[in-house]
């Protein structure tokens, strides 16, 4: 079965989630993914998902010279976005529970 | 988008990298405007791959075909379609100053003013075949730049002549639709400050500015530096090289190197001065002494007033390259001649930065 579509679900929260625990910009973004154990998540699948999270309201953005010299855009995570994360965790769990109670019952 | 703004720091992969997605989005034909912010944030994170020494697929994956696909994802052929009003925008420009200019110098009169007639035929073939080649990029040539740069790159340029043959093949069909010269102008005039006026809206709506987002991201001082680095790097292996032809025909020296250098740079000062006259002298000379009636001089005025604007664009074009060019020569001399070195030993430093 294929994995992209199990990701397509979590991946928003799960990025969501990181930049909760501080701001942070893109490659850190996928830095951590990856240490996570994330692999193959590239900029490609990262780019809609900030966009959408930033559209929706759930991160903001700031614009700052990166220590290399080129503008970095820094994330942060608004009060709407913590309200989402925690009802994303909250869903999570629910399905989860219920999956783990089909599949391994 | 600029190449030669992200030439410069990216190497290897990382450049190749840039360079077939920067390829692939102008093949697609996506305006500048929706893909340059997501281009640069692209440039900046391979930038810091680079430096911490992580492989480019760590940013775009192993499948860059697909990379470029995702990235671009929500760019639709809806949003393609929206290039079509800018294109209509230079054209309809275009069309507006030279219908105007013809209205001058023909007519004598105001009621002869809107008795001329042009062929719009011209017109309308040339944006049906642009919309054409267009679409022939987006479809057949954006998929193999991600394959084959190269193949691509020339299946692009085979593309581009086709256009040319297509365009001259048709002008020689001779189709012929007339309108009036003053309805052309003005509905071109009314259709250029509405798409000006929507532009402006839209851009404020979208980044909270009604300036050109590009033209906001080139002025940053780090991407006005890159793109002179490039400059800076080919005037000096061009310096290198002439340094080396010039010492092997005995006609030069180390020392006084910079000597024939400075000469070069003067006589292209020069030059700069004299065709800045010159552009000056024919603007006002074609005024005066083209078939208007020469009695009104408001008329003489508002034509060269015109001309001078239109051409300025065009002389700014091929003359704007050369004076920067020469302002960083002009800057590399200095630099030079503070440093106590000479020429050929800074030359050989300064290439070592890059």
């Amino acid at each position: 079965m294929d994995n992209a579509q199990l990701m397509k679900g979590i991946l928003e929260g799960c990025v969501l989630g990181i930049i909760a625990k501080g701001e942070t910009y893109g490659y850190e973004i996928l830095d951590a993914l990856e240490k996570t154990g994330f692999e193959d998540i590239g900029e490609g699948t990262l780019y809609p998902i900030i966009t959408r999270l930033d559209k929706g309201g759930y991160i903001s953005c700031r614009k700052a010279k990166s220590p290399l010299g080129p503008i970095r855009k820094y994330y942060s995570i608004t009060d709407e976005g913590i309200v989402a994360l925690n009802d994303f965790k909250q869903r999570y769990s629910e399905i989860t529970r219920l999956a783990q109670n089909i599949l391994y019952d | 988008m600029d190449i030669l703004t992200f030439d410069n720091e990216l190497t290897g992969e990382y450049g190749n990298t840039m360079t077939i997605v920067m390829s692939y989005a102008q093949a697609k034909g996506y305006s500048d405007e929706a893909v340059n912010e997501r281009l640069y944030d692209l440039y900046e994170m391979l930038l810091t791959a680079q430096e911490d020494g992580k492989p480019a697929s760590k940013i775009v994956g192993k499948d860059l075909s697909a990379f470029c696909e995702q990235y671009f994802s929500d760019l639709t052929f809806k949003s393609r379609l929206l290039q079509i009003p800018q294109i209509l925008f230079r054209g309809c420009l275009v069309a507006f100053v030279f219908e105007l200019i013809c209205i001058l110098m023909a007519s004598e009169s105001v009621s002869e003013a809107f008795r001329i007639e042009v062929n719009i035929g011209a017109y309308l073939v040339g944006f049906g075949l642009g919309i054409g080649f267009m679409t022939v990029s987006a479809v057949f040539i954006a998929p193999l730049v991600t394959k084959n740069k190269k193949r691509a790159d020339i299946a692009n340029g085979i593309l581009i002549v086709l256009w040319l043959v297509a365009i001259f093949a048709t002008a020689s069909l001779g189709i012929s639709i007339m309108a009036k010269s003053w309805i052309v102008a003005l509905v071109a005039a009314v259709y250029c400050v509405i798409y000006s006026v929507v532009k402006l809206v839209i851009n404020y709506k979208t980044y909270g500015t009604v300036k050109n987002l590009s033209k906001k991201i080139k002025k940053d001082s780090y991407y006005r530096k890159q793109e002179n680095k490039t400059y800076e790097k080919a005037i000096l292996q061009g310096w290198q090289g002439r340094y080396k032809r010039l010492l092997k025909k005995g006609k030069t020296t180390e020392e006084s190197f910079i000597t024939v250098i400075e000469k070069d740079n003067k006589a292209n000062k020069v030059f700069e001065v004299i065709m800045d006259i010159i552009f000056v002298i024919l603007i006002i000379s074609a005024g005066v002494s083209n078939g208007i009636s020469g009695d009104k001089i408001w008329e003489v005025l508002l034509f060269i007033g015109i001309l001078g604007v239109f051409e300025y664009f065009i002389y700014k074009l091929f003359i704007g390259t050369s004076k920067k060019m020469n302002g960083i020569c002009e800057k590399l001399l200095r630099e030079c001649k503070r440093s106590g070195l000479t020429l050929p030993q800074y030359i050989d430093k300064k290439l070592c930065e890059y």
